[in-house]
């Protein structure tokens, strides 16, 4: 295989490699004069997804044949002088039972490191990606869908009145249609009806609650989108369709009556872009109807694009960051209204858990996706109250462990979730790792707990009595100032019951100056 | 085959279109070339390289076409061509009209050519017309040079008839024996000239070797009588049948190369007045069939006439060569031809102007520390290649560099075997070509790393990366740096290298996959403009023109009233002027000192003309089993420069023939025109073109005005 040697450096240029159900892809691209140029674009065929979702594994000569092609890319990289890239792998790849051998086989066959990406960081890359390409303020966008429409899944998030307010995943994306319903049997009309209705029962109760006739916007992207807008009769510009719902309709209402063999014919597509023209129509059709737009507006985008735009525009990934904690964070309190979390309890916890984690940056050392993280376990510690009162940590664990968090993994849903399942009554021991987490994330945890468990006792009470928190680190200790003139006994029970934690885990004291106005 | 594909043939077939066949319009381009080799007018050694190339020419034909139709008819094949006949009823037709063709050759020969040599004091003697010195020296030839790499080989029941090589010149023998007769076979040796100066006092005299030989056989056949002899050649079956599929592409080649020596027989010809015992000896023999025998009125294989029309001295009577402009008028005052490609897009037009200028582009690309990678496509390529040596440097300085060489290019494949093999060790990545499909698109592509980012260099062409052909074949280049071109050269080499998909182009029609649409496309966008009243023409210049669905189309156009004139240097398989059919379009053929390479294709497009170049004739083996590469000249300059081309080669009234609808060829009626041979045109512009510039650069930017007084 081709070992790389011998490479001008270009720091400039940049490649992303994406490994989907159908192709593996690169994307070369240049920084020129601050805009990003497409230099080069591969994709070679390769359908992996039917054999991942039949068999659940990728096999060995598909192995074989993916190296084969990373190998040829990476002598195209060589020939572009390019040594920063990304190698992702998507759906195919998280659905492979056998994926991690097939990265390791990977890593020691082209000496290349492959990123499976979930679709919740798919998802949030795509969006970032789309409204930093349309210049759109996020905060102006309102009653907006947007989607994304992958080869395995289908990812949907809601803006209202300028924040993100729900976000889903689901794993039906247009190959996978396909394959759920691989039948040999009945008419063509009674196989595309099947698939309608099973699209229907996919996108259950939740979705329609949030979905509605409220939508006045849609923005989709994903696979198909350009195929789609061309045989609608949609030209570009700059990258962006606007299809209007009867076009698309009528171009949904042809394909219905066309066995696939007939699509490929007409529309000169290979069977598999056949079976995801349908499917890909069918959901954009639902999902038309679900909302009072009038049309798509379809971006022609692509993980990789993002990705790209990390690599050579440095601020991206700043923006990046920024906006998965900002969404993410919205989701959450949209997520904990749903489950009757007081808004002010969480908000006051929020801020005073933040505020220590800032103090304390240089004591625990983490960045600012563990604040995220910490963030989120605030808002929604509460949320196990909404299945069971007795055992309340039990149902947040419960609960957010199995949620989709914007832009997070799931092993971040994890984090949050242990961390959220904690307060002053079931401290945690430092001496006992948690049992589901890693070493490294169970120290991760122990601190993003401690802290959460402080700003928690600072509103034990969850009556908000205090009105100015501050903090003041010295050698040795943590010394919160709070003001109240009320009875803060609880608050002050509480915070004692932290600080011997809080001591064995950052190796200062902490303690409460509790003052009144009247001192001030 | 395509619903839609098979629905328009049916309606074709309905229209009931004419059509040339294709091996018989083949005959008809060498019939004009012959024309040339009997043209007076022509330098009397150019008229016997015109005589060489019909040999050469047809020696191909034999070994590929014919033997094609042949196998065709072993086979019991009966479906019929366009034309309407089967295989059989078109051998047929070959075979007559071959044999009439070869008697023409001979007849130019002895009629026209020899006479005419013998006026410049050429001449060729034989035997029994030189005095005994003469003779003695040829003898004395025959012992010191010829006789020891003659082996003799005789035939009988202990040894049988040897293998013969294909294209070898042979004599077979006939001996007295006691019991009988007895047969041998002489090799005539292809290391040594076939012809021997004898004699240059009062003239120049030369002798064919296989007459030295001749008369010097009873040297040879010291123990017997010879009782007969005669001339006789092999053409065999020549058709490389490769098994594409095997893991090896170069070792199926060089094993298809050794079966190919082997091929069966498919023209046997003989020394007219042959003796009859030995005539039977041969046909027994080399089991041929009577229609496969041609005999012959004079020397052999008239292909050495290349090699006596270049003989030393004699400048005078061949024509003024043409000495490629250096540099091009594009690139004159330019150090560095990245900056003269970054500035404007350049044209090139050989043999007129130099391609040491795309030699010089790819050695400063294997030498400028920016250029990142080079990636070539070589097809044929000639003996000492310097385009090959300077990406071999470029290998060396540690470029990346790519280089399809099509080892399946017909008749070149040892020698692209051996490239391959040296670019390999070289360093360079190098792909044997595709299965199932020849690479014969010409793209040159040059990554740069430029302050600004990557830049793409191009060279996009018509003709082969050859320095040798390019001095003798028309053929245009293109250099550009435009992005979409760039973007469409680099896809397409991930295509070629099995990298990728084929994508969508945005600038470049690539074969097989877009290439037949794209000419469909644009043909019919002509007879929508010409239905709705809107400017249309199309002028199309191409070596071949054999598509039947492409002809049809462009009938179709005719019958719309699009205005059609196709410049085809060889097979025309469209018959013009038929009425109701093809009354709009009109073919010529230019035939002259240098041979007609460069595709060109426009189209009038409702008063917007555009323009396209490329590699692509316009037959199915280009369309469908081809790599291909056909793409649009869009400098506004450039576009002039191509439209003049087609203006003067359209003009020509030297080596333009038109073709007439009973499909025959007639020299364009020179009345009231001016005298006009476009090649020559060409080569005056190149020169004036340079001379043109030179002088606006030379030009001050201020002429004071002197005093009058002064």
């Amino acid at each position: 295989m081709n070992k790389r040697k011998n490479v001008k450096e270009n720091k400039n240029i940049a490649a992303v490699i994406t490994i989907g159900s159908e192709s593996v892809n690169m994307k070369v691209a240049s920084l020129s004069l601050g805009e990003i140029k497409l230099v080069d674009t591969l994709s070679y065929p390769l359908n992996l997804g039917h054999e991942v979702f039949a068999t659940k594994k990728i096999s060995f000569e598909s192995l074989k044949e993916i190296s084969k092609v990373l190998d040829g890319f990476m002598r195209i990289m060589d020939e572009y002088g390019i040594t920063q890239y990304k190698a992702v792998a998507t759906s195919v790849f998280r659905e492979a039972t056998n994926r991690e051998f097939v990265i390791d086989q990977l890593k020691i066959r082209n000496d290349i490191n492959i990123e499976v990406f979930g679709l919740d960081r798919a998802k949030s890359l795509i969006f970032n990606e789309i409204i930093r390409r349309s210049g759109i303020d996020e905060s102006s966008l309102a009653n907006t869908l947007i989607s994304y429409l992958g080869t395995g899944s289908i990812a949907l998030s809601v803006y209202k009145k300028g924040t993100m307010e729900y976000t889903r995943n689901f794993s039906i994306g247009s190959m996978k249609l396909m394959e759920i319903l691989d039948m040999d049997d009945g008419t063509l009309d009674e196989y595309y009806t099947a698939l309608d209705e099973y699209i229907d029962s996919v996108l259950d109760k939740v979705v329609y609650e949030n979905v509605n006739k409220g939508i006045n916007n849609i923005v989709l992207s994903g696979s198909m989108v350009r195929t789609i807008a061309k045989q609608c009769g949609v030209e570009s510009t700059n990258g962006n369709y606007r299809i209007k719902l009867e076009a698309i309709e009528n171009f949904y209402n042809q394909l219905r009556k066309m066995p696939l063999n007939d699509m490929c014919k007409k529309f000169n597509i290979t069977t598999a872009d056949a079976e995801l023209l349908y499917t890909a129509s069918a959901l954009y059709i639902h999902l038309l109807k679900l909302t009072k737009a009038n049309e798509i507006i379809a971006v022609d985008t692509h993980i990789s694009d993002a990705l790209m735009a990390q690599l050579l525009l440095k601020s991206e990934k700043n923006s990046y960051e920024e906006h998965v904690a900002k969404n993410a964070a919205s989701c959450a309190r949209a997520l904990a209204k749903h489950y009757g979390c007081d808004s002010k309890h969480y908000e006051a916890v929020c801020k005073y858990a933040l505020a220590i984690f800032d103090k304390l940056k240089k004591l625990h050392g983490l960045n600012a996706r563990r604040r995220l993280i910490l963030e989120l376990a605030c808002i929604l510690h509460e949320s196990g109250s909404f299945i069971n009162t007795h055992h309340k940590l039990l149902g947040t664990y419960d609960i957010l462990k199995n949620t989709e968090f914007y832009g997070l993994t799931a092993e971040e849903s994890l984090l949050i979730a242990t961390t959220a399942s904690t307060d002053e009554m079931h401290l945690i021991d430092i001496t006992e790792p948690f049992e589901n987490l890693s070493h490294k994330n169970s120290l991760v945890v122990t601190k993003l707990c401690t802290i959460l468990c402080v700003a928690n006792a600072l509103d034990k009470s969850q009556n908000c009595k205090f009105d100015n928190v501050s903090l003041k680190l010295k050698e040795n200790e943590l010394i919160v100032y709070a003001e109240t003139d009320k009875n803060v006994h609880l608050e002050k029970w509480a915070f004692g019951e932290c600080t011997t934690l809080f001591e064995d885990v950052f190796g200062i004291k902490l303690r409460l100056v509790v003052k009144t106005p009247f001192f001030k | 085959m395509s619903d839609k594909i098979k629905k328009q043939k049916e309606k074709d077939k309905e229209k009931n279109y004419p059509f040339n066949n294709r091996e018989l319009s083949w005959m008809d381009f060498n019939y004009r070339v012959l024309e040339e080799a009997h043209e007076k007018e022509n330098p009397i050694l150019e008229r016997v390289k015109f005589l060489a190339i019909t040999a050469s020419n047809l020696d191909e034909f034999f070994m590929v076409r014919v033997a094609g139709l042949m196998d065709q008819v072993h086979s019991g094949y009966k479906k019929k061509d366009p034309s309407g006949l089967t295989p059989a009823e078109q051998l047929e037709k070959l075979i007559e009209k071959t044999h009439i063709f070869m008697d023409k050759q001979y007849s130019c020969l002895s009629r026209s050519i020899i006479p005419a040599l013998k006026k410049h004091n050429l001449f060729f003697l034989r035997y029994e017309d030189m005095n005994e010195k003469l003779k003695e020296k040829c003898d004395s030839y025959f012992d010191k040079v010829l006789f020891p790499v003659l082996t003799p080989l005789a035939v009988d029941t202990s040894r049988p008839f040897p293998f013969l090589a294909n294209k070898t010149l042979n004599i077979a023998v006939r001996l007295a024996k006691d019991s009988g007769d007895a047969f041998a076979v002489v090799q005539v040796p292809s290391i040594i000239p076939r012809f021997f100066e004898v004699s240059s006092e009062n003239g120049r005299y030369f002798v064919m070797l296989e007459d030295i030989i001749k008369n010097n056989l009873n040297k040879l056949f010291q123990l017997y009588t010879i009782e007969a002899y005669a001339d006789f050649r092999l053409t065999r079956d020549s058709d490389l049948d490769i098994d594409e599929e095997a893991e090896d592409l170069m070792v199926a080649i060089e094993k298809s190369i050794k079966k190919r020596q082997r091929g069966e027989p498919v023209r046997v010809e003989i020394a007219q007045k042959c003796d009859q015992a030995l005539r039977e000896f041969l046909v027994d023999m080399l089991k041929v069939n009577e229609s496969e025998i041609y005999e012959i009125p004079g020397p052999l294989d008239l292909t050495f006439l290349s090699k006596f029309g270049s003989i030393k001295g004699c400048d005078d009577l061949r024509f003024e060569p043409i000495k490629p402009v250096t540099p091009p008028a594009d690139f004159y005052g330019y150090d560095d031809v990245f900056e003269a490609i970054r500035e404007k897009d350049r044209l090139v037009h050989h043999p007129f102007e130099s391609f040491d200028s795309v030699i010089r582009f790819v050695q400063a690309a294997a030498e400028d520390e920016n250029v990142l990678a080079i990636k070539q496509t070589l097809y044929r390529v000639s003996g000492n290649s310097p385009i090959v040596a300077a990406l071999i440097r470029a290998a060396e300085n540690g470029k990346q560099v790519t280089v399809l060489v099509e080892l399946k290019a017909r008749f070149d494949e040892e020698n692209n075997i051996v490239w391959a093999k040296k670019l390999e060790k070289a360093g360079c990545h190098v792909i044997y070509g595709l299965q199932g499909l020849k690479t014969h698109c010409k793209i040159l592509l040059v990554v740069r790393r430029e302050e600004d980012g990557i830049r793409r260099y191009l060279h996009l062409g018509t003709g082969n990366y050859n320095d040798i052909t390019a001095r003798f074949y028309t053929d245009i280049g293109m250099f550009t740096c435009r992005e979409s071109f760039g973007r469409d050269a680099s896809s397409l080499f991930n295509v070629i290298t099995g990298y990728s998909a084929p994508p969508e182009y945005l600038k470049m029609n690539v074969a097989p996959l877009g290439l037949r649409t794209f000419f469909e496309s644009m043909v019919q966008r002509e007879i929508a403009n010409a239905k709705n009243d809107l400017p249309s023409g199309i002028i199309i210049k191409v070596n071949s023109m054999v598509d039947p669905d492409l002809i049809s189309l462009l009938y179709d156009a005719s019958r719309s009233g699009v205005k059609i004139t196709l410049i085809v240097r060889g097979i025309c398989c469209l018959i013009p002027g038929i009425e109701g059919v093809s009354e709009n379009i009109t073919v010529i053929s230019i035939v002259g000192q240098l041979l007609e390479h460069s595709r060109i294709f426009k189209f009038e497009n409702g008063g917007e003309p555009v323009v396209y170049i490329g590699s692509a004739d316009w037959m199915q083996r280009n369309l469908d089993k081809r790599v291909e590469l056909v793409f649009p000249v869009e400098d506004e300059d450039l576009k002039k420069r191509v439209f003049g081309m087609l203006d003067i080669m359209m003009n020509d009234t030297i080596n333009a023939r038109v073709q007439k609808s009973d499909m025959t060829y007639v020299m364009i009626d020179k009345r009231g025109k001016q005298p006009l041979n476009s090649q020559l045109e060409f080569y005056r512009l190149a020169k004036e073109a340079l001379e043109e510039v030179k002088n606006d650069r030379q030009q001050p930017m201020f002429v004071p005005k002197e005093s009058e007084n002064n």
